[in-house]
């Protein structure tokens, strides 16, 4: 069971870390310096499933740098595209990593991007790929899309700082 | 332009990590951003020739290593050191990369922009 208390130290210590990560921004590039200078474009790059903690990480470290204001844009790749399955079912007492992204997508409108060559072969797949590879059924979670890897290079090339949270 | 080095530390058909950091580099390669690739330790063993990827399912790995020019990866760098501890040389290497010593890595790997080691 996960306490309230592990959740908000857990906050405090990725608002930490937001912070250092943005603060650390060396030259002020225009007259908007000191807004440019501290919000930032963060891209996380997930490919830990979700078993793994640094999957947990990225969801806590997303969480904290929406609440102070950064940009965050996610790409779930290699095993990290299992959390965009919905028939993801753990345990009462234990939260749903899948559910909390949606519920953070929701709040600040965040796109959940998901490589679709790495979904397909670990069997993640939405009603238009099930369709183009007649396969049955489709089970990806609402709220995330299924992109190529042409979008994750897009990221990267427009982040402030990237991220690997890697599993 | 950023800088970007892949670093390829998986051995080739050790989950689907070697062939996805592959994949986010030839993407990348092919938005003509000249990445570059590192080679570093289990990484090697994907340049080693007579690998036979059939038998468990698989497409081989070097046959697309080989073919890196063709895609506009020039910049191929591989680390001696870790060849040196896994018993190989240069010579069992079968594709053009350049030798990083252990020596040279650390400002090698400060040259670039951003790193992406799946």
């Amino acid at each position: 069971m996960i306490q309230t208390e592990d959740v908000a130290s857990h906050f405090r210590t990725y608002a930490v870390i937001a912070h250092l990560f943005a603060s650390c921004n060396a030259m002020p590039k225009s007259n908007l310096w000191f807004i440019e200078a501290y919000f930032m474009i963060f891209v996380l790059l997930i490919t830990a499933p979700v078993s793994h903690s640094n999957a947990w990480h990225s969801y806590y470290f997303a969480q904290s740098a929406l609440q102070q204001g950064h940009t965050i844009k996610t790409f779930f790749y290699g095993n990290g595209v299992e959390v965009a399955n919905r028939l993801l079912c753990p345990a009462q007492d234990a939260l749903n990593l899948s559910q909390l992204w949606q519920q953070l997508a929701t709040e600040y409108h965040l796109e959940l991007a998901v490589c679709v060559a790495a979904a397909l072969r670990r069997g993640i797949s939405d009603a238009e790929n099930s369709h183009r590879h007649h396969l049955q059924g489709d089970n990806l979670a609402q709220g995330f899309s299924l992109t190529g890897l042409g979008t994750l290079t897009e990221l990267l090339l427009t982040s402030d700082r990237t991220l690997s949270f890697v599993g | 332009m950023k800088n970007a080095l892949f670093i390829q530390h998986h051995a080739p058909y050790q989950g689907y990590q070697a062939q996805e950091t592959l994949d986010a580099l030839l993407v990348m390669a092919a938005f003509g951003q000249n990445p570059s690739v590192l080679f570093q330790g289990d990484g090697v063993w994907q340049l080693v020739a007579n690998q036979q990827p059939k038998h468990i399912g698989r497409a081989s790995i070097l046959a697309q290593l080989q073919a890196l020019s063709l895609y506009d990866v020039e910049r191929v760098y591989v680390d001696t050191f870790s060849l040196q501890q896994r018993g190989l040389t240069l010579d069992d290497i079968t594709i053009d990369a350049q030798a990083i010593t252990a020596q040279e890595l650390a400002h090698f790997i400060h040259q670039h922009d951003m790193i992406i080691r799946l």
